[in-house]
């Protein structure tokens, strides 16, 4: 079932840029889904639409089948939660559990209900001995974690994650990756916004590319990775260094759908002069 | 020829119990691109912010050991005499200008310092070309991507002719195609100039094919400190402080664990494309 | 940016002068329009700015909210004064009847006059310093602040303040959008209040936190280094604007010498429209 449908979508914003130009887009419900390319490609105009921050000039946007023109972004949060880029855009409270009652809140649960909410989604992710920090004081990638958990205590259908990974070191994005794993696991559908190829390679079932307002690419990690020549170069991105490395060996039939370091060191069993 | 000395440096940050600098000894030759990685909360940027002064001077806290950078010692000299040796470019890019027209903003610093005007348009010219804005000095710092204002920011530190220049994650806010830009002005600066270049970065794989030196920090203390290959080839160390070795460092390490076979610990792709030729059958 | 305050581009004489003139121009009106009490001299003073102004831009007076404004204030301080202002005795009457309001009571031929000299004076100053802010970019503003001995630090400041509101604007935005999608709602008043609190933080944090790299940036680039800065800009005023100076500043001085035997004001004799502009012994 597709939870989110996108038909015909063309969104042209005042002063006649076409951000985008009839995007058609399905997202399966409980999927994981990367949208990758250049700034200008359109992917953050197109996900805004998913919780109505941005209307469509032509074309319908459907959230669980019904079309969203009449529903409020307020309204629509309870289905699609966005966690924007930057948690300093989001985090206003003086506790970490504070912000995490912040959504239950709005949306009208009992109080009851509210710390229950909390508490779980505290603990789902890892950061429960947080909870009377403030946000301010944490490290970047804990914000971070807070200002997901803050959105995913809404416990909306849909998660949009828009550049989770910007400014975290390791330790802060295989945080990212455990808590995008785990949100999935429950059944989470999880759209992200990324630049982070290998965290893409590690995480994404699948990856829409978009170019110029149009979707030129939507395959799996491995196929859009190693189509180096064609749509990465469109889109000027580079794959995953190791997947870089495996295409270029292609000539000694090499497999190039290789992912991580691990699957290039398989790859290259029994095939190594000693 | 040192150009950075740093002896014995324990910091802390004004009312903070812990050190987020913890007996750092540095040096660095004239000419050499250092890059300096570490997980979040490391010490990098502190480190950073000591070596042009704004540290102790304009921050504060309690400082003890020595730092000499281009023969002046940072505790004795005012951070607007640091400025022309030593020059600083910070990972938020708008939050650095200030100006109208690109062209101010280059301008910026050496009027600052009363340089004649002459000189002044001069410089502007030149760092202008040297990241490749020189077609845009009338337009406006916030008309910009987010790599060419990091490009300007880069430029407008330049004009003060510093001799050391520190990045700190200049490409952390920026997109793929920026980052690209960035690194491109910042290897163009260590191919045509005798200028020392530190910088702070997340991204490995970049640091690995330009990078001469490396100094990894965890806990206010530096860890390692050494060329490029010897620090990023102790994958161990490495995941220890959490930091993510270039994929065909890693690639290489697992190989040689499990089938015995060296490919000489790669940097880049080219020289794990080199090695593996020779090796595939 | 080149929307930022209220510049807007052009190449009239106006915008190519020297801000100093502007600025001048400007303080002579101001002190002129209070030396004298009465709505003439500030009425044709308004219309002569006002026709500078369109002259330099010609859609901006109608464009402009704050020259709207101005036209608002000026319409009622005539209103607000005619009917209320306790200097007012004799009654306005027009076609056998007085102009009465239930409450306010009727209009009065001294109120009237009282009003129109703000409202006039209001207009002049108003006028001039959006000729002055229209016509001048904001650097040379500064430049010009700087060549009059005001400190650079105080201009970068007001220079700063402008490129900031921008900023904000934007972020704002960003904010407003990342609360309503965590639920916020924002349709009733009740609404927007308990709303000001995740909108404002947001942006009074993001804002200190820009304020901190922004000065140590601006530090590692010698900011307030010497009071020495270099001056990039030529801007030399010619004889003709010095001349131009002498005539401001001799008319004023006249102005005020003028005031000395008497304040021109003709408020006791307005009987009719015509004697509220001119002096019933004309």
């Amino acid at each position: 079932m597709a939870i989110i449908e996108v038909e015909r979508l063309w969104h042209i914003y005042p002063g006649n840029i076409c951000a985008l130009r009839g995007v058609d887009l399905q997202i399966e419900e409980g999927s994981i889904v990367a949208i990758i390319g250049q700034n200008g490609s359109g992917k953050t105009t197109l996900v805004k639409h998913f919780n109505g921050l941005l209307r469509p000039t032509r074309g319908r946007v459907l959230v669980e089948g019904e079309d969203i023109s009449t529903k409020t972004v307020s309204q629509l949060s309870r289905t699609v939660g966005y966690v924007f880029q930057n948690p300093r855009h989001q985090l206003f409270c003086t506790s970490v559990e504070a912000e995490v009652a912040f959504g239950p809140r709005n949306i009208g649960l009992s109080e009851e209900e509210v710390k229950d909410r909390v508490t779980d989604a505290l603990e789902f992710f890892g950061i429960s001995k947080y909870r009377n920090e403030h946000p301010y004081s944490l490290s970047m990638g804990l914000r971070k974690l807070v200002a997901i958990a803050s959105v995913y205590s809404m416990h909306p259908r849909v998660m949009v994650l828009d550049e989770p990974t910007t400014g975290l070191d390791h330790i802060g994005v295989d945080r990212i990756s455990i808590a995008v794993e785990q949100m999935s696991k429950k059944g989470c559908t999880i759209v992200i916004i990324t630049h982070h190829m290998p965290f893409v390679a590690e995480n994404a079932e699948r990856v829409v590319v978009m170019a110029q307002g149009e979707i030129i690419a939507d395959e799996t990690p491995r196929k859009v990775f190693s189509n180096m020549n064609d749509v990465l170069k469109k889109t000027n991105l580079s794959p995953p260094q190791i997947t870089e490395l495996a295409c270029r060996l292609s000539e000694f039939r090499f497999p190039r759908e290789i992912l991580t370091p691990r699957e290039m060191c398989e790859a290259l069993a029994g095939r190594l002069i000693k | 020829m040192c150009i950075v000395k740093v002896e014995d440096l324990y910091y802390n940050y004004p009312d903070a119990p812990n050190y987020a600098l913890e007996g750092i000894n540095l040096e660095v030759n004239e000419g050499e691109f250092v890059g300096i990685i570490g997980p979040n909360g490391a010490g990098k940027s502190t480190l950073c912010l000591t070596l042009n002064g704004l540290i102790p001077h304009s921050i504060g806290g309690k400082i003890k050991g020595k730092i000499v950078v281009a023969g002046m010692n940072t505790l004795e000299n005012p951070v607007s005499e640091l400025a022309l040796h030593v020059g600083l470019v910070f990972s938020d890019p708008e939050s650095q200008l200030t100006q109208l027209t690109v062209g101010e903003e280059i301008a910026f610093g050496p009027s600052n310092l009363g340089i004649p005007k002459d000189e002044i348009f001069r410089r502007v010219k030149e760092m202008a070309s040297l990241v490749g804005l020189e077609n845009m000095l009338d337009r406006s710092p916030f008309s910009l991507s987010g790599g060419e204002m990091q490009r300007l920011a880069i430029a407008s530190v330049l004009a003060m002719h510093p001799q050391v220049v520190i990045l700190d994650e200049p490409t952390a806010n920026l997109d793929p195609i920026g980052a690209k830009e960035v690194f491109t002005v910042v290897k163009n600066l260590k191919e045509k100039s005798k200028m020392t270049v530190l910088i702070v970065e997340h991204q490995i794989e970049y640091l690995a094919a330009f990078a001469d030196r490396i100094v990894a920090m965890y806990n206010g203390k530096i860890i390692m400190d050494g060329k490029t290959k010897d620090v990023l080839r102790d994958v161990d160390m490495l995941a220890k402080i959490g930091v993510k070795p270039p994929q065909v460092m890693e690639m290489s390490k697992l190989v040689l664990s499990k089938y015995n076979v060296s490919l000489n610990e790669p940097l880049t792709v080219e020289e794990a494309y080199n090695v593996l030729v020779k090796r595939l059958k | 940016m080149a929307e930022t305050g209220f510049y807007r581009k052009g190449n009239s004489v106006f915008h190519n002068a020297d801000p100093r003139m502007k600025i001048a121009w400007m303080l002579t009106v101001s002190i002129i329009v209070y030396i004298f009490f009465n709505p003439t001299i500030p009425l044709i003073l308004a219309v002569l700015s006002l026709l500078m102004l369109v002259w330099s831009n010609k859609k901006f007076v109608i464009q402009n909210p704050v020259a709207k404004a101005l036209l608002i204030g000026c319409v009622s301080s005539l209103i607000g004064h005619s009917f209320v202002n306790p200097q007012g005795v004799t009654p306005i009457i027009v076609f056998g009847s007085t102009i009465s309001l239930p409450f306010f009571g009727s209009m009065k031929w001294e109120g009237l006059y009282i009003g129109a000299t703000w409202a006039f004076r209001l207009l002049a100053i108003g006028y001039t310093s959006l000729l002055l802010v229209s016509t001048t970019r904001p650097r040379d503003f500064m430049e010009a602040l700087v060549k009059l001995k005001v400190p650079f630090r105080f201009s970068f400041m007001a220079l700063l303040s402008l490129q900031l509101i921008q900023v904000f604007d934007r972020d704002a935005r960003i904010i407003v959008d990342a609360q309503r999608s965590r639920g916020l709602k924002d349709v009733k008043i009740t609404d927007k209040i308990k709303a000001l609190l995740p909108l404002f933080t947001p942006l009074v944090v993001g804002s200190l936190e820009r304020i901190q790299i922004m000065s140590m940036s601006l530090e590692s680039r010698a900011f307030g280094a010497s009071t020495k800065r270099t001056e990039l800009r030529e801007m030399k005023l010619g004889t003709k604007s010095y001349l131009i100076l002498a005539l401001l500043i001799g008319i004023t001085v006249m102005m005020l010498g003028y005031r000395l035997t008497g304040d021109l004001n003709w408020m006791d004799r307005v009987r009719s429209l015509q004697s509220l502009f001119i002096p019933p012994e004309f």
